[in-house]
């Protein structure tokens, strides 16, 4: 089930050490924006069946989806390195939090 | 001691992470808390690339990621500390990285890591473990810190 917050704005408030949300969502939009290079990654490495790139991407990618509060993402990235080699249906709900993240923002 | 918010004031620092968000993330968190320069690269390649040109001379601070593609964190603190750049071997080094398998962080001990973060981490959190590293290797004190987030 996808959170209905895609990035816990007072959580990412503490880690930052402000609560000036238009800051706040300036920093989310950096990690969307940044992001959109991730997601390349890792259907580049996808289609090319490349596990530890895959792994690398994903975990790097979940990294910093962490460091922006954005759970729901992570969670999603994470499941691709647990379910390696066979990650099809962990990408695609990747790519469905990460649009739902996008949306919102 | 550490709770304030010059506790980096002067260093210059550099920050490696292949994701570019992160790098801005906490070279952001790095200004604020004093530093003086801060440098960010893209993944291990950049980073090694900027190390070995004349700015490596400058660099005082180095905070770096662990699994990046072509050069990783681990290789990226052995080549400063065999003094195969131009960082000081003796700069203070910090792991920043979601990696916890023991063998890794055996390995970045090994190699005289001198702080061993976990993200996510906050910029108060952050700002302490490094003034805490940077005074120690200041006083010769050699004893690495690793905090769980």
């Amino acid at each position: 089930m996808i959170s209905p917050t895609p990035i816990d704005l007072g959580a990412l408030a503490e880690l930052i050490g402000t609560d000036d949300e238009t800051h706040l969502r300036e920093v989310a939009r950096l990690f969307v924006t940044s992001s959109a290079r991730m997601l390349d990654r890792i259907r580049e490495c996808q289609a090319r069946s490349d596990i530890d790139g895959l792994r690398v991407a994903a975990h790097g990618w979940k990294g910093s989806a962490v460091q922006v509060c954005a759970a729901p993402l992570a969670e999603a990235l994470a499941r691709i390195e647990t379910s390696l080699p066979e990650a099809s249906d962990a990408i695609a709900e990747v790519e469905r939090r990460f649009a739902a993240l996008s949306a919102w923002i | 001691m550490y709770d304030r918010k010059d506790l980096l004031t002067g260093m210059n620092a550099l920050v490696v992470d292949d994701v570019a968000f992160s790098v801005t993330l906490v070279s952001n968190m790095l200004r604020e808390l004093g530093c003086n320069e801060v440098h960010g690269a893209n993944g291990g390649v950049d980073a090694v690339k900027l190390m070995q040109s004349d700015l490596g001379r400058e660099i005082d601070l180095v905070v770096l990621d662990m699994n990046m593609p072509g050069i990783d964190g681990l290789t990226i603190l052995r080549m400063i500390r065999e003094g195969l750049t131009e960082v000081a071997p003796t700069a203070t080094i910090a792991m920043l990285t979601g990696v916890s398998e023991e063998r890794v962080v055996r390995s970045a001990f090994a190699l005289n890591v001198d702080a061993y973060v976990m993200k996510p981490v906050s910029k108060a959190a952050l700002g302490a473990r490094l003034a805490r590293a940077a005074a120690q290797r200041r006083t010769g004190s050699t004893t690495p810190l690793m905090r769980s987030a």
